[in-house]
């Protein structure tokens, strides 16, 4: 197999500015989820692949900034953060906090005192049966607070001084300290999502993962809570990572940003440059994709991604985006434009997955293939040559052979975002490779070697 | 527009539910019209009764709901004229009213006339019948329902014993035919969905939440409604995946020219999709105009935190001005007969512990805001902390 698949070695990009040491290193970081098949299943091999939730993603996160990590549902962002906390055991990869690798502790105890984490639903991060002062006082009864550096009279009951603590952050995160007593549910959302805060705090932490803290809640209580984290950030020095869908929020927050997609980052930057340029093509649509509360946005022009997001246990080969990138890089020699590529590349999908429907076709009926064309390219208007070619392929269809015809396609058509996987200083995307000759329009055309034998997308 | 009289005239709606914990005033009084051809956009944040009014403008509000008063006129000029000797009350001119119709006659306009596409498109599908067959079905019965408006059925109607004897003694038959199964295949590739014809034979779990969403396009479309109610149509769908089904509604619009009124919280789904806007609040339409009058000149201080709520995509604003407090409870014994957003007011003044009628800006703009009557006035503002207790 080509560098397609397993972990692949990202270069030093992540940290390539970072003169100190960052607070958390994330290098390779892997999970996958295995199903659990039974005996009947293996042996009958009825198997099914992990779902390959994190595959590989390196990051750096420095002392005293907010790192967003941004995605749509399902590209592991949120597994991610777990993982890196090690509430999951990650199946590949290092975390080193501070400069020790995780994996290498024996107990994770005292980490957990300096890390924390705030969940995104309010409504079932709080045990009902406790009241919120219990439920912010649970770590420090766990980790024995006070401690001896700790800045109290450790002269006074325990119990006291963690009542006191528990009120202090009550009222730190804007909740009164005579609210101490009352139960979940007698608070609103917003109000739930302080309290899930302030128990974050009790430890007094330095790093704290924010998995998709506000987005359970109304805009204009969303907005309470975000000035608070920021506030809270200023006060305690605290590092974030602040895990969200919303590019707004993300924008609003992050000193930096990672973009993820189907378990990879595909590209990080300072908040400001990424999204005043984009470098990688699904980052660009993501940020156009965002319907924007102005007057304006009527007249905006945008070019929403086509399909949908394909499966975790399956990833296409090389670019994971490629199949629904609207920048593929077709080969040099090709007659084509991007978007009949794209056509192009799409008929070959289908015939590669069997999905294109042969009813009512006769090998022997010479209109047969014309067929073909106008089911599977209608509209699109192809030069001869590229027509010619397809006609050989679809020649092969009309008599049930798919693979015959896939192959033919795959002969001509293939793209080096399926054969390469992406590597960049920014974005994880061959349109910055040197091979690479872009157009005025941004897209661009493969003219590097010739790229070695084809596989098909299923083999992975 | 304001030639062609509007589609739909919502006077004085009043929705509440009746619990255990007492009266909840879902929908307060809420008055709006709706042009021929226009989205109206309503916008609000949870709890701000905008799904109960969706839910009651096509009647589909359940116990322990009742819509306890106002009226939702139709404009439907041949309907009006059919039922006006039976029916006089339900009539007037060329409209009828939803409320008074009878439960047959109204059953045959929803589909038909107006229709329906709701948040998770996960649950409102049958996990247990393809797509195809779902919206095939959706074809048949408004097929059917314009050959005789007065006996609409579905297949699932009819229960017990009879049915089962029946079902058991008479043939099996096909409640769709094929002439309403090839147009489910039509309807499907309409709204985007490749091999239309292969995916009409899969069951809901095979679809992906995009694919599901613009399946229930197809079967709100099935019947050619003059009105479609969108309640929250994007909001279970990634940014990608919403980009895309809102271009489908924007284009379906254009195609069609249907009527919409479009549900959501988000304003930016609000920005992009409606022609105008109410905002509701506490059950209350609060501010209602064109998108230009809401959006870039808003009279109303909730309308303002709204908007400045919303982290901005294309610039940075250094802090957010969130709006202070909580959404209110609208359960009826703890709601004073004032201003409901005086609490978080930050402009509240005396005369808001009376409640503001609803005051015209300029043309159809409107805000139930005495702001929008004269201006602040610092010495009548209420002292901090009036409402804590």
């Amino acid at each position: 197999m080509s560098d397609d698949h397993g972990p692949t070695p990202v270069s030093e990009w992540a940290d390539a500015t970072a003169a100190d040491r960052p607070l958390v290193r994330v290098r390779n970081l892997q999970k996958h989820f295995d199903t659990e098949d039974s005996i009947l299943d293996r042996l009958f091999g009825d198997t099914t692949n992990p779902v390959r939730a994190v595959d590989g993603v390196s990051f750096d996160i420095r002392e005293g900034e907010t790192l967003g990590l941004v995605g749509e549902s399902g590209c592991g962002k949120s597994t991610t953060g777990e993982t890196l906390l090690r509430l999951l055991d990650p199946t590949g990869g290092t975390v080193e906090y501070d400069g020790e690798d995780l994996a290498e502790r024996g107990d994770l105890f005292s980490f957990r005192r300096r890390a924390g984490v705030v969940f995104q639903d309010p409504f079932s991060s709080l045990d009902p049966r406790m009241t919120v002062g219990a439920s912010i006082r649970q770590p420090l009864d766990i980790h024995d607070w006070p401690w001896p550096e700790s800045d109290v009279d450790t002269a006074r009951p325990d119990d006291e001084l963690r009542r006191e603590r528990a009120a202090d952050l009550m009222e730190r995160v804007g909740l009164s300290a005579d609210q101490l007593d009352r139960y979940p549910n007698e608070f609103s959302g917003g109000q739930r999502q302080r309290v899930g805060i302030a128990r974050a705090l009790a430890l007094d932490p330095e790093f704290l993962v924010l998995d998709e803290p506000t987005s359970a809640l109304d805009v204009s209580v969303q907005a309470q809570v975000l000035n608070l984290l920021e506030d809270l950030q200023d006060d305690f020095d605290l590092t974030y990572l602040f895990i969200s869908h919303d590019l707004s929020v993300i924008r609003h927050i992050c000193d930096r940003v990672a973009v993820m997609y189907l378990g990879e980052i595909v590209e990080i930057a300072p908040t400001e440059e990424l999204f005043a340029n984009p470098q990688h093509p699904y980052t660009e649509a993501l940020l156009e994709s965002v319907p924007r509360a102005s007057t304006d946005e009527r007249d905006r022009d945008i070019e929403p991604l086509t399909g949908d997001v394909p499966s975790p246990r399956n990833p296409p080969s090389g670019c994971r985006f490629r199949s629904r990138c609207p920048k593929v890089i077709p080969p040099a020699d090709l007659d084509l434009t991007q978007s009949q590529y794209r056509a192009v590349m799409d008929v070959r999908r289908r015939i590669e997955n069997r999905d294109v429907s042969l009813d009512g076709l006769e090998p022997s009926d010479g209109d047969a293939v014309e067929a073909l064309f106008d089911r599977l390219l209608e509209g699109v208007d192809l030069p001869t040559s590229e027509r010619t070619h397809l006609r050989e392929a679809f020649e092969a269809l009309v008599e049930g052979d798919f693979e015959a015809a896939a192959e033919t396609l795959r002969e001509r058509y293939t793209s080096v975002c399926e054969r390469r996987h992406p590597d960049g200083e920014r974005a994880a995307c061959h349109l910055d490779a040197d091979d690479v000759r872009l157009d005025a329009d941004g897209n661009g055309v493969w003219v590097g070697e010739e790229l070695d034998a084809p596989v098909t997308d299923t083999d992975s | 527009m304001s030639e062609v009289a509007p589609k739909l005239r919502i006077e004085g709606l009043t929705t509440r539910f009746f619990t255990e914990e007492g009266q909840i005033n879902a929908v307060e009084d809420v008055s709006f019209s709706v042009e021929e051809g226009e989205v109206f956009g309503i916008v609000g944040e949870s709890g701000s009764g905008k799904s109960v009014t969706a839910l009651s403008l096509i009647d589909l509000v359940e116990r322990p709901g009742e819509i306890v008063d106002g009226a939702v006129w139709f404009r439907s000029p041949d309907l009006a004229a059919r039922i006006e000797s039976d029916a006089p009350e339900a009539v007037d001119g060329d409209y009828v009213d939803l409320q008074s119709l009878s439960d047959g006659e109204r059953r045959a306009l929803r589909g038909t006339e107006f229709s329906t596409i709701f948040q998770d498109p996960m649950s409102s599908f049958n996990p247990s019948l393809t797509v195809g067959e779902q919206i095939a079905e959706a074809v048949e019965v408004q097929r059917r329902a314009r050959a005789n408006p007065r006996s609409v059925r579905s297949r699932t109607q009819g229960y017990g014993l009879a049915k089962f004897v029946g079902d058991s003694l008479l043939p099996t038959r096909d409640f769709v035919d094929d002439a309403s199964h090839d147009r489910a295949v039509e309807l499907l590739e309409m709204v985007g969905i490749p091999d239309p014809a292969e995916r009409a034979e899969e069951y809901p779990h095979q679809f992906s939440g995009g694919m599901l969403q613009r399946a229930m396009i197809a079967q709100a479309l099935a019947g050619e409604p003059s009105m479609l109610v969108a309640d929250e149509p994007t909001t279970a769908l990634d940014v990608t995946i919403q980009a895309q089904v809102l271009d489908l509604l924007a284009e379906l619009q254009e195609d069609v020219g249907m009527t919409t009124v479009l549900i959501t919280h988000n304003l930016g789904v609000i920005a992009r999709m409606a022609d105008r806007v109410g905002v509701m609040y506490a059950g209350e339409l609060v501010e209602k105009g064109t998108l230009e009058d809401v959006f870039d000149d808003p009279v109303h201080p909730y309308t303002k935190g709204l908007l400045g709520s919303i982290p901005d995509l294309d610039g940075t604003a250094d802090r957010l001005k969130p709006i202070t407090g909580n959404v209110p409870s609208l359960v009826d014994s703890e709601m004073d007969d004032r201003c409901y957003f005086a609490d978080r007011c930050p402009r509240a003044m005396e005369e808001c512990l009376e409640k503001p009628p609803e005051f015209a800006v300029d043309g159809e703009h409107t805000a139930m805001c005495y702001l929008a009557d004269h201006d602040y006035e610092q010495a009548d503002a209420l002292e901090e902390g009036y409402f804590d207790e």
